[in-house]
């Protein structure tokens, strides 16, 4: 393979493989062409390995991204739910002093944030004082009224900061947005750094790069510090798995030790949260929130909210949560703020900005629109609160130089009537950094979001952060992720090899020993629920189709089997194969229910396919992303992947249907095996156990229960796809008999895949819940009297035959026990679940005649 | 001066038990310069668990209640006692042009001008996708005292608007009202904030009471059995002025002034969230009389399906 070198450790770039940047900053070389120092390092590395070894690195990453299902959802994106993350392995590299003066400067932008919150939300001193227009507040969307007189705990208005930087030709950094509302991108950050920390191990080691993890111990332990009592309790609130952050959510929930909830999983109660869980309501102390401010209350804040908690806004007030971030933060991130920001750092702070943001003017005053049409040509003009970075979707931006007369002439219009709603903002070029494309190094513009958190000493700040890698080039470029941007992770090298923020981490006390250490959110149990149930039903689906399809390739043509037989009794029910295709497959042409078996294995579309089938296993993963291990997480994804191409013909649907079912075993034993016994353990085997005792007593019902000829090729299909037949032959050689078939299938409470096994074992699991759950309320299940009533049965009393040939006893107690299952699901739901529509209510019609 | 006694009975009737209910009252008439507001209390039934009263950011009483014993009813029963004063009605030609104001506003000089700053953006509920000032200017030309635009533009709306009960709801856009130029009080409101809003003046929504049954000789105005709504235009020097779009009428004693917000979400009677109840009916009842006439029958109004 042709490969171009990379650069080399210590020489000027070449020329011809990475351009000197000209009118930019270029963050690994300078404008004479010369790599700066704290480059060096990985470029030696790069240097001593080839393309191919860079090819491979890369798509390592790819992998492991992919296999820990590292997503970032992109709305009405075509490609459905989520997508991979689309990670750079070169990281951005900053060295040490570059890093002090931006630690400084986030560090300021936090305090100053925090105190522009406080005055916002509390005695409004800088508009009084002429420091702020009260516009700016007041115009803002997310300006919270109910929010005002609030004081946080502890009087802290911002926990987590964020700033999007970028740097300048002149090698300043500015900073192009501040992030209070809810910043996302720490768990991003996180996940980065552990690919690319192994994919360049070696540099990683060298370069002394700052690590990230007491930064997130500081964050937790500030957290704390405000919160009501000594041991709280934190959540992670979520809008849930549809989020386009999703998976940072879950995995920041994992990471910090906090239980990942939606709104629903909240409630208000006397000034206090609370969360739902088996055990019954859990008091909260601390809700870190990633469900913006408007949406977190439909009573106070926004009406036709789903995502929030009823109350939560006075919960606020009574002062017994701490919100991460405090409601109503959005206002401080308003882009006509930094028109204002220079003298307010001064009248509040005593200090000079030490970061400049964008030169902004804002057209609420005469001499605001006029420096602002002055700078209209190098300039874009956008709403004055508009929360959407700039040129990203729904973005209000446009380039003023792409103005013309007409337009001009209106826009003078608009800013004399509501001028206080525009901005006109000089454009900001981002910096560049290199990006690996194939094996050359492409300059790209990057903006770097870098976090900031709060605790008793002062803000700490994430040494690293999130990259964004822009598309295009130029002016447009985007770098918003929701625009499909990459990113970069961001490396600071410091010739200190200590951990200076390990100074802030307080000394290690023995943790005390759990052993059931969960907090059981109602919600994620449900879920868990039914992924067992869908992973079970998926697995019973392939059981069943594998059984006909095997039998469908006969030799002696498609009906000599009894293929034809087995699909009318168990594919037709079910919509999974026609009448029509089954008849002709016993006359002998089995080319219809051929492509009926291709389409409802391979087919996305089918409605009642085995695509569709796993797709529900991953959706209801996905939303339990939290608890699951990696490698649990893994397995659903191999199981579920469209990865490999749907099967063309009868023999690869076999083969098909067999890794499907191989790697649905190995899904089934790995949360066996490794999942500890709590109730996440518990959920997920009531779920497998509840289908699969259904489809036990389904399976028997079909063939055995109902009528028909060739009864003993049927006991062995039922063998087969219960995957009994070897005990069976084991017990009673190769004699078929419908006592010991059924006995085996129904009620053998040592075959695990016999009903009764179900059965038993969902009995054994219920009486542990009611434990567990000790004091919460004792009830009727339909499982015990089940249970009672089929240790009661001789399986001789059930092979009778009416008169037209079928087995009523049969059909009977496979009927008794699907309502039994059924049953158990329903007063599981009830029990622990509790579905609870919110309604709102209102004014009666607004002046309507009676 | 006029002594009023009003009572404004809200009663939901729940198919299924409710669980947990949380609401949001905006029941009790705010003083203003025309209105004293001598007696006001609001009863519960069933009891709430939780009951907490305060002032709200625009400086309306709003009181929050939960109950969380299951119900299937719960009734909300205001009364209160006021006076109206019976001013003379503002001059129009005392207010500043309507440019003035809009300068005024840019670098406010007092606290007053600071206020109103709040009442000049869109707010939840008016915030139009077209530019309405086409639609607004003609009741501006230039150097046009601010009141005497505002009566202009309220006697347009009350024109060219039609009042009908069927066409909106509470939560209908002011661009959708604005195409059907239809829609209740609230909406006739919403029209009237969003066109000065659209011009850069402060404009603001009043919930409030009409008196049920007018003296003899003067006709019943429309709205009078439920709650009532009207908006008002900044008139420095005058300061805040109210107009009545739905009955053309600058309000005077017949009008009872409950608060004021952006927009009716600001400041809507009642608002709640129940967990659990299914449908629900709501009846309300609404009578305003004078104090020495004797209580109306007991405010028996048909059920609204909601």
């Amino acid at each position: 393979m042709a490969v171009d070198p990379p650069l080399t450790a210590a020489g000027p770039a070449r020329q011809g493989s990475y351009p000197r940047p000209v009118g930019r900053y270029d963050a690994m070389v300078g404008a004479d062409g010369v790599v700066r120092s704290h480059w060096r390092p990985l470029l030696a590395e790069l240097a001593r390995i080839d393309g191919a070894e860079i090819i491979r690195r890369h798509q390592a990453v790819r992998r492991m991204i992919r296999d820990n299902g590292v997503t970032y959802n992109v709305y009405d994106d075509a490609g459905g739910e989520a997508r991979p993350w689309d990670l750079d392995i070169l990281p951005f590299i900053l060295d040490g002093a570059e890093w002090e003066r931006i630690e400084a400067g986030v560090v300021q932008r936090a305090r100053l944030a925090d105190a522009l919150l406080a005055d916002i939300y509390g005695p409004r001193r800088l508009a009084a004082e002429g420091l702020l227009p009260p516009h700016l507040p007041a115009g803002h969307p997310q300006f919270l009224r109910p929010l005002v007189g609030i004081d946080p705990p502890g009087g802290v208005h911002v926990h987590i900061y964020a700033a999007d930087l970028t740097c300048g030709p002149d090698g300043r950094w500015t900073v192009l947005a501040d992030r209070v509302e809810a910043p996302s991108g720490m768990g991003y950050a996180l996940e980065n750094r552990i690919v690319v920390s192994q994919t360049f191990a070696e540099s990683f080691g060298d370069a002394h790069v700052l690590r990230l993890a007491s930064f997130f111990q500081s964050m937790k332990d500030g957290l704390a510090a405000l919160a009501a009592t000594d041991r709280p309790r934190g959540v992670l609130m979520s809008p849930g798995p549809h989020n386009e952050a999703y998976f940072e959510h879950a995995f920041l929930a994992h990471y910090l030790g906090l239980a990942l909830v939606e709104g629903d999983d909240l409630t208000v109660h006397d000034g206090h949260v609370y969360l739902k869980t088996l055990r019954g309501l859990q008091r909260v102390d601390i809700v870190m929130r990633r469900v913006d401010s408007l949406f977190c209350d439909p009573l106070e804040l926004k009406a036709d909210s789903s995502l929030g908690v009823p109350g939560l806004v006075e919960a606020a007030r009574a002062g017994r949560v701490v919100l991460t971030n405090p409601l109503g933060g959005a206002v401080a991130e308003s882009p006509a703020m930094a028109a204002f920001q220079p003298g307010i750092c001064r009248a509040v702070l005593g200090e000079e900005l030490k970061l400049p943001g964008v030169p902004t003017h804002w057209c609420g005053t005469a001499a605001g629109r006029r420096a602002a049409m002055g700078a209209l040509d190098r300039s874009v003009v956008r709403d004055a609160f508009d929360a959407y970075p700039l040129f990203a979707r729904g973005s209000t931006a446009r380039l003023g130089a792409g103005l013309d007369r007409a337009a001009r002439v209106r826009l003078g219009e608009e800013m004399e009537r509501r001028g206080h709603s525009l901005v006109v903002q000089e454009v900001m070029p981002p910096c560049l950094a290199p990006t690996l494309q194939g094996t050359r190094l492409v300059p790209r513009p990057v903006a770097l979001r870098v976090f900031a958190a709060w605790t008793p000493a002062g803000y700490v700040v994430l040494p690293g952060g999130l990259a964004r890698v822009g598309q295009g080039d130029g002016e447009r470029a985007t770098l918003s992720m929701q625009s499909g941007a990459a990113s970069k992770d961001i490396w600071v090298v410091s010739d200190r090899p200590a951990d200076r923020f390990s100074l802030l981490r307080p000394a290690a006390e023995p943790l005390p020993i759990r052993r059931v250490g969960d907090e059981a959110p109602s919600r994620a149990m449900d879920n868990l629920l039914w992924l067992g149930r869908y992973a079970e039903r998926a697995e019973g689906m392939m059981r069943s189709v594998r059984a006909v399809v095997a039998r469908l390739g006969d030799d002696a043509g498609p009906a000599a089997g009894g293929a034809p037989d087995l699909a009318r009794r168990l594919l037709v029910p079910y919509a999974q194969a026609s009448e029509a295709a089954v008849a002709a497959a016993e006359a002998d042409d089995g080319a219809v229910l051929t492509r009926e078996l291709l389409a409802l294995v391979g087919d996305k579309a089918h409605p009642f396919g085995l695509v569709r089938a796993l797709l529900g296993v991953r959706r209801t993963a996905w939303s339990v992303r939290d608890r699951l291990s990696r490698d649990t997480w893994r397995s659903i994804l191999a199981l579920t992947s469209d990865e490999t191409p749907a099967p063309g013909d009868l023999a690869e649907l076999v083969g098909h249907l067999d890794m499907l079912i191989r790697r649905s075993a190995a899904l089934a034993g790995l949360s066996a095996e490794n999942m500890t016994r709590g109730p996440n353990w518990i959920f997920l085997d009531l779920g497998r156990r509840i289908e699969r005792g259904i489809a036990a007593s389904w399976i028997a019902r079909q063939l055995l229960g109902a009528p028909g000829e060739r009864e003993a090729e049927r006991m062995q299909m039922a063998l087969e796809i219960a995957d009994s037949a070897m005990t069976y032959r084991y017990r009673y050689l190769g004699v078929f008999q419908a006592a010991p078939v059924l006995d085996l299938l129904l009620l053998d409470e040592s075959n695990p895949r016999s009903a009764g096994f179900q059965i038993a074992t969902l009995a054994r699991h219920m009486a542990e819940l009611q434990d567990r759950t000790a004091g919460g309320e004792a009830g009727e299940d339909p499982i015990g009297p089940l249970l009672a009533s089929l240790r009661g049965i001789d399986p001789l009393s059930l092979v009778d035959r009416a008169a037209d040939g079928g087995r009523p006893a049969v059909g009977a107690l496979a009927g008794a026990i699907s309502a039994g299952l059924q049953g158990l699901s329903d007063v599981l739901a009830d029990r622990y679940f509790r579905p609870s529509p919110r309604r709102r209510t209102g004014s009666a019609p607004r002046g309507e005649a009676a | 001066m006029i002594e009023y006694r009003v009572r404004h009975r809200t009663t939901y009737r729940y198919l299924q038990p409710v669980a947990q209910s949380q609401h949001l009252l905006h029941l009790v008439p705010r003083p203003t310069a025309r209105q004293a507001v001598l007696e006001s209390r609001v009863t519960v039934d069933p009891a709430p668990t939780h009951r907490t009263g305060r002032l709200d950011a625009f400086g309306n009483a709003v009181e929050w209640l939960t109950l969380e014993d299951p119900h299937t009813t719960l009734e909300i029963l205001a009364e209160s006692r006021v006076t109206e004063a019976d001013l003379p009605p503002p001059e129009p030609a005392a207010s500043w042009a309507w440019e003035r104001v809009r300068e005024a506003l840019e670098v406010p000089a007092d606290p007053e001008t600071a206020a109103a700053v709040d009442f000049l953006f869109d707010s939840p509920l008016v915030r139009p996708a077209r530019d309405l000032s086409p639609y607004a200017q003609p009741s501006f030309p230039d150097g046009r005292p601010v009141l005497a635009g505002a009566i202009d533009l309220m006697r347009r709306i009350h024109k060219d608007f039609r009042y009908d009960t069927t066409v909106t709801d509470a939560t209908t856009p002011v661009d959708r009202v604005f195409e059907i130029r239809a829609g209740v009080c609230q909406d006739l409101a919403h029209v009237g904030i969003a066109c000065l809003r659209a011009l850069g003046l402060p404009a603001r929504y009043v919930s409030g009471y009409l008196l049920t049954m007018p003296p003899p000789g003067v006709p019943r105005l429309v709205g009078a059995d439920a709650s009532h709504a009207w908006f008002a235009a900044w008139c420095p020097p005058l300061g805040w002025v109210d107009l009545d779009p739905t009955n053309d009428v600058l309000p005077g004693v017949g009008h009872v002034t409950l608060g004021w917000g952006r927009d009716y979400g600001d400041v809507a009677p009642i608002n709640g969230v129940v967990v659990g109840g299914r449908d629900h009916t709501i009846e309300v009842g609404v009578d305003v009389a004078p104090i020495d006439e004797p209580p109306g029958d007991d405010l028996a109004v048909p059920p609204t399906k909601m």
